[in-house]
C-alpha cells in the first residue's frame, strides 16, 4: 500500500487511549480505543474501515480529522502532523478536510437556516464575498440535488436524507482533498441510501476527492472503497485491495463479519455455509491479552492467547493472524431443507 | 425534489437568531405579556397614566383615602398618590432589569467560559460561584449596599454581584451538555475558531431557558430591590420607588391604609406578571423539547 | 416450504385500518392490511419510515396511544378470538400469553431500575401465570437458553451493565416466557452488531423450531427477511403493496416499490462502483396521500391508470404473490434481473458501470 510522494492522510502507529471516570468509586479507567493503527491515503483515492461496535473506527475518523490528538504516533496530512501551532496553520489544515456523520440532524444546527449553514465555511475561512459566495452556495445545492427554495428553511423542516444532502453540501464548499465520512447512510432509510450513496460516489469522483469511508457494512465499503481495513479491537485486524478482501478474507473475522452479513437473496441464504461465532465484541476498556478475537475464533491455539499476531504480508494483504495461510470456513453444515 | 412548505409563523427571531418555536397562543403568556407592557410604559411613559406630579406637596387634603380626583388618594404630605406610585415604577423597573441583564449577562459570559474552557479556570470560577449560592443572598445585598452607601446605584451594584451565580451555573450546565453534541464536532471540523462556536453554536441552545428565567427574575429582582430600599440602603426620599413608598406608608396604616396597600399591590402585580409570562415561555419550551418540531 | 401440508393458520387478519388523528388531519398509518400467519412460519412485514409496519404491530396488540389512534376496521383472529374486539381487559390477558409484543429498542423497553431477572419473571407474575418462585426459577432457565453468560449472577443484573446483544435477548425472554403461540419482533436486529444480529436470529429460528411459533417480524433489511421469512408483505405509506412467499417476492417481485427497495440493496449484484438505483424522492406524508397509487409519483413504470384509481392487491399473471399495482396486474411490469440469479455481477437494469 504504499505510493510516491507524501501521501495526503498517514497515521503512523497511533495509539488513542481515553481515561474517563467509571463506577461508583470514580475511578479512572484505561479504555484503549486505538492501538497501533497505521494507514496511508494518497490524493483522490478510497480507503474504508469496517467494524462493530468498540473497533475504534470512529475514533479513527476523529484522530484523522484532528478532533482528538493521539496518546502516541502521528497523525499527519500532507506531511504535516495535525497538531497544529498556529491558527493560519488550523485553518490550511481545515480546508483539506472535511466531515459528514452518521446522525444528519444532530449535525446540523437547528438555529441556523440552511444559507446560513453553508456559509458557515466561507465565513470561518474568511472566504466570502458578497459577490461570489451567493452564487457558490447555489452552485453546491445543485450539486446534491436540493432546490434554491431550501435556502431560508431550517434543517429540521427536511428529511434525513435532504438533511443529509446539506451536510454533504456543507462539506464540499471549500472543495476539501479528503472527506471523511462516518457511517453516512446508517441512520437513512433503505431507498435513501441509496440515493445518498450514489451522491457520495459521484462528487468523489466529480471533485476527485479522497475519502476515508467508515461504516459497519463490508458490502457498502467494498462498492465505494478501493481499499479496506477491517477494525477489531482497535486494531487493523486486515487490510488489503476491497475486493481481495472481500473474495479471499485471509482473517478469521474477516470471514465471520462475511458471513453474517445477510443477503436479499432467500435461496443463497438457505445454502450459505455460515460461521458462527460466540460471545460479542470485546469492550476497548477490557481487552484480553494476545490477539483480541481469540476467544471467539474456532481456528485459535495456545499461541494466541498469549503472543499478539502483528499485520503481515500473506497473499497480497496484509493480516494480523498467525494462522492466516490456513483460513477456511469451518465445516458448518448448510441448513437442513425446510428451516430458513 | 420538494421541500416541505413552512408552517405558518414557524420561525420567530429572538436575540436577532432564528428560533424555530411554534407560536402557540397561551392565556398565560397572554396575561402575563399584558401586565409586564403595562407597567414598562407606565415606567417610560408615566405622563400617559397620570398629569399629576409625584413631588407636588398638598394637592390635596394629607391622608385623604382614594377618591374620584386622587384615584389613590395622597399621602402624608398631601401628594397624589397615584402618581407617586405611577413615576414611582421607573425606580423600581428600572433597577431591576439593570439587576437582572447585568446578572445574566455576566453571568452567562461567566459560565459560557467555565463549561467551554472545562480545566483550571472551571474550577476555580465554580468555586466562587458555589461561595455566593451558599451565602444568603438578600443579606448579602444588603451587606455590600451599606457598604457601598445609599443611593440606587448600590443597591443595583449589589444585587448584581449577587445576581450572577445563579445564571453561571446554568449556563454553564447547559453549555457542558451542548459543547459534546455533532453540530459542535462539524464546526470545530471546519476550524472555527472557539469565540464562533461558543456564540453561534453553543449558547443559542440556552437562549429559550434563559429567555424563561429572566423573565421570572424580572419579579423576584424587584422584590430584592423593593426590599433594600424599604431597609433603607436604596432609593432615598423623595424618589417614590415602591420599596420605599412601603417603608413610608408603615407609619400610616391604620389611618392611611391605601399608602401600604397600593405599592404593595403594584409589586405584587408586576411580580406575578413576569412570573406568568416567564411560566408560559417554559411551557412553550417544554413542548419544543418534547421531540423533533 | 413445498408440499401439500401446509401447517394450520393461527392469526388471520382481514382488512387492518387504523385511524391516526392529529392536529385536525385524519390519516391511516395502517390502510387494508390482510394476510394468514401459520404455525411455525414467518411473516415479514418489510417497509421503510412511515410505511405502516410498527402501527400494525401496536394495532394487533392493542397497543395504540389511546385518544390519538384507533381500530377503523378489520378482523384478527387468533383461536377464534377477534383480538381486535376484545375488551381492553380480556386483551390484556392474551398479551403476553398467546400473542406477545419485542419493542424495538431494548433500551427503553426495559426497567432500569429492576433486575433482569426479576423483569423476566415479571412477565409471568402480572398475569399471575405462576408464583414467585416458580417464575423466578423459568425466567432463570429461559434467559439461559438464551444464551445469557454468567447465570445465576446475571440475573442480578440491571439492564444498563449489559451489553445491546444480552439485553436483546433479555427483551427476547420476556416475550417468550409467557409461551405465547404469536410473537410480533419490531426491528430486533436493527441496533445490533452484525455478529451480534446473526446469533440473535439464530436463536429466533431455534425458539421457533422448539415451540412452532407464528413469528411476525417488522424490518426494513431486506437480507433478514431473505434470511428468516417465510412470507413476505411489504407495505408503502400505510398500504400493503406487494404480498407473497419469500422466495417468489425476492425473485420475481411483481411491485416496483419492492423492486426499487431489492435494487438499493444490490451491492453484490452490481460491479463494485457501479451507480446503485434507487428510487428517487421521498415517501409522501400520510395526511396528504397522491391520487390514486402512493408510490405513482416516484414510480419508472407509472401510467394514467395510476394516478387514477388507487390500486388493490390482486393477483398477478404467472406469480403466486399478490400486487397492488394497475401495471402489473396487466401483465405489462418488464421482467425483473438483478442480476445475481446469474450466479455472477450484471449490469442489471442500469447499465451504468463507472469505476
Amino acid at each position: 500500500m504504499t505510493e510516491a510522494g507524501a501521501p495526503l492522510l498517514e497515521l503512523r502507529d497511533v495509539d488513542k487511549t481515553f481515561t474517563p471516570r467509571r463506577g461508583l468509586r470514580n475511578r479512572p479507567v484505561q479504555v484503549r480505543a486505538v492501538q497501533g493503527v497505521s494507514l496511508a491515503l494518497p490524493e483522490g483515492q478510497t480507503f474504508g474501515l469496517v467494524g462493530e461496535t468498540g473497533s475504534g473506527k470512529s475514533t479513527v475518523g476523529r484522530l484523522a480529522l484532528g478532533l482528538e490528538q493521539p496518546t502516541r504516533g502521528d497523525v499527519l496530512v500532507d506531511g504535516r502532523p495535525v497538531a497544529t501551532r498556529s491558527r493560519a496553520d488550523e485553518l490550511r489544515l481545515r480546508r483539506r478536510l472535511q466531515v459528514i456523520f452518521q446522525d444528519p440532524y444532530e449535525s446540523l444546527n437547528p438555529y441556523l437556516t440552511v444559507r446560513e449553514t453553508l456559509e458557515e465555511p466561507f465565513r470561518v475561512h474568511r472566504a466570502y464575498s458578497k459577490e461570489r459566495t451567493p452564487a457558490a452556495i447555489r452552485e453546491l445545492l445543485d450539486v446534491v440535488g436540493l432546490p434554491a427554495s431550501a435556502l431560508d428553511r431550517s434543517p429540521q423542516q427536511f428529511s434525513g436524507g435532504q438533511q443529509q444532502r446539506i451536510a454533504i453540501a456543507r462539506a464540499l464548499a471549500l472543495r476539501p482533498a479528503l472527506l471523511v465520512a462516518d457511517e453516512p447512510t446508517s441512520a437513512l432509510d433503505v431507498s435513501i441510501q441509496a440515493q445518498i450513496l450514489n451522491l457520495i460516489m459521484d462528487i468523489q469522483r466529480e471533485f476527485r476527492m479522497a475519502m476515508l469511508l467508515i461504516s459497519h457494512n463490508l458490502l457498502v465499503v467494498r462498492h465505494v472503497s478501493a481499499e479496506v481495513g477491517v477494525m477489531y479491537g482497535g486494531r487493523i485486524v486486515e487490510t488489503g485491495r476491497s475486493e481481495e478482501v472481500y473474495r479471499s478474507p485471509l482473517h478469521p473475522y474477516t470471514v465471520a463479519l462475511l458471513s453474517a452479513i445477510p443477503q436479499a437473496n432467500p435461496k443463497k441464504e438457505r445454502a450459505r455455509r455460515r460461521v458462527k461465532i460466540p460471545g460479542e465484541p470485546p469492550d476497548p476498556a477490557a481487552l484480553p491479552p494476545g490477539c483480541a478475537f481469540h476467544a471467539r475464533c474456532w481456528m485459535a491455539v495456545d499461541r494466541c492467547r498469549t503472543d499478539r499476531p502483528a499485520l503481515r504480508a500473506v497473499r497480497g494483504h496484509l493480516v494480523a493472524c498467525h494462522r492466516a495461510e490456513e483460513v477456511t470456513v469451518p465445516q458448518v453444515p448448510a441448513q437442513p431443507e425446510g428451516r430458513r | 425534489m420538494t421541500v416541505p412548505a413552512a408552517p405558518a409563523g414557524w420561525r420567530h427571531r429572538v436575540m436577532g437568531r432564528a428560533v424555530p418555536l411554534p407560536v402557540r397562543r397561551n392565556a398565560f403568556v397572554a396575561a402575563g405579556g399584558l401586565i409586564v407592557l403595562l407597567f414598562a410604559a407606565a415606567a417610560a411613559f408615566p405622563r400617559l397614566f397620570t398629569h399629576a406630579s409625584p413631588t407636588a406637596l398638598y394637592v390635596g387634603p394629607p391622608l385623604s383615602p382614594p377618591s374620584a380626583a386622587h384615584w389613590f388618594g395622597t399621602d402624608e404630605l398631601g401628594r397624589d398618590f397615584f402618581a407617586r406610585v405611577v413615576y414611582g415604577a421607573r425606580d423600581s423597573l428600572v433597577m431591576s432589569v439593570l439587576v437582572v441583564a447585568i446578572g445574566a449577562l455576566a453571568g452567562t459570559a461567566i459560565g459560557a467560559l467555565a463549561g467551554f474552557r472545562g480545566g483550571a479556570a472551571d474550577e476555580v470560577l465554580m468555586r466562587i460561584v458555589d461561595l455566593f449560592l451558599a451565602l444568603p443572598a438578600f443579606i448579602l445585598a444588603l451587606a455590600l449596599s451599606a457598604f457601598l452607601g445609599r443611593g440606587m446605584a448600590s443597591v443595583v451594584i449589589a444585587l448584581s454581584i449577587v445576581w450572577w451565580p445563579g445564571y453561571a451555573r446554568q449556563v454553564r450546565g447547559m453549555v457542558l451538555s451542548t459543547k459534546h453534541r455533532l453540530h459542535v464536532q462539524g464546526a470545530r471540523a471546519l476550524g472555527a475558531s472557539r469565540w464562533r462556536i461558543v456564540r453561534r453554536h453553543i449558547l443559542p441552545f440556552t437562549y429559550g431557558q434563559l429567555n424563561t428565567r429572566v423573565t421570572q427574575d424580572l419579579g423576584f429582582a424587584l422584590v430584592n430591590v423593593a426590599g433594600l430600599s424599604f431597609l433603607g440602603v436604596g432609593a432615598q426620599p423623595p424618589a417614590s420607588e415602591w420599596g420605599l413608598l412601603l417603608n413610608a406608608g408603615r407609619s400610616y396604616v391604620t389611618n392611611g391604609w391605601w399608602l401600604t396597600l397600593f405599592p404593595g399591590l403594584a409589586i405584587t402585580v408586576w411580580t406575578l406578571g413576569a412570573a406568568l409570562l416567564g411560566d408560559g415561555l417554559a411551557a412553550r419550551l417544554r413542548g419544543e423539547s418534547q421531540g423533533r418540531p | 416450504m413445498t408440499g401439500s401440508e401446509r401447517p394450520d393458520v393461527l392469526l388471520r387478519v382481514t382488512g387492518l385500518r387504523t385511524r391516526l388523528v392529529a392536529g385536525g388531519a385524519t390519516a391511516y398509518p395502517v390502510d387494508g392490511v390482510s394476510f394468514e400467519l401459520r404455525h411455525g412460519q414467518t411473516l415479514a412485514l418489510v417497509g421503510e419510515s412511515g410505511s405502516g409496519k410498527s402501527m400494525t404491530a401496536l394495532s394487533l396488540m392493542g397497543l395504540l396511544p389511546r385518544g390519538a389512534a384507533s381500530i377503523a376496521a378489520g378482523r384478527a383472529e387468533l383461536d377464534g378470538r377477534d383480538l381486535l374486539a376484545l375488551p381492553p381487559k380480556q386483551m390484556r390477558r392474551m398479551r403476553g400469553l398467546e400473542i406477545a409484543y419485542m419493542p424495538q429498542d431494548p433500551v427503553s423497553a426495559l426497567n432500569p431500575s429492576l433486575t433482569v431477572g426479576r423483569q423476566v419473571a415479571e412477565a409471568l407474575l402480572v398475569h399471575r401465570a405462576a408464583g414467585r418462585q416458580e417464575a423466578l426459577a423459568r425466567s432463570e432457565a429461559l434467559l439461559r437458553r438464551m444464551g445469557l453468560p454468567n447465570l445465576p449472577d446475571a440475573l442480578d443484573a440491571y439492564p444498563h451493565q449489559l451489553s445491546g446483544g444480552m439485553r436483546q435477548r433479555v427483551v427476547l425472554a420476556m416475550a417468550l416466557i409467557g409461551n405465547p403461540k404469536v410473537l410480533i419482533a419490531d426491528e430486533p436486529t436493527t441496533a445490533l452488531d452484525v455478529t451480534t444480529q446473526e446469533q440473535i436470529i439464530e436463536l429466533l429460528l431455534d425458539m421457533q423450531d422448539e415451540t412452532r411459533l407464528g413469528l411476525i417480524l417488522i424490518t426494513h433489511d431486506m437480507g433478514v427477511v431473505a434470511r428468516i421469512a417465510t412470507d413476505v408483505m411489504v407495505m408503502y405509506a400505510g398500504r400493503p403493496v406487494e404480498y407473497g412467499p419469500v422466495d417468489e417476492v425476492f425473485e420475481a417481485p411483481t411491485h416496483p416499490y419492492t423492486r426499487g427497495l431489492l435494487e438499493s440493496v444490490s451491492f453484490e449484484a452490481m460491479p463494485p462502483g457501479a451507480r446503485l438505483r434507487s428510487i428517487e424522492g421521498v415517501p409522501p406524508p400520510l395526511d396528504r396521500l397522491p391520487d390514486g397509487c402512493p408510490f405513482h409519483p416516484r414510480c419508472r413504470h407509472a401510467v394514467a391508470a395510476c394516478s387514477a384509481r388507487t390500486p388493490d392487491l390482486a393477483a398477478v399473471p404467472g406469480s403466486t404473490s399478490v400486487s397492488a399495482c394497475h401495471v402489473a396486474r396487466d401483465g405489462a411490469l418488464p421482467p425483473f434481473a438483478l442480476g445475481w440469479q446469474a450466479g455472477g455481477p450484471q449490469a442489471g437494469l442500469a447499465g451504468e458501470a463507472r469505476r
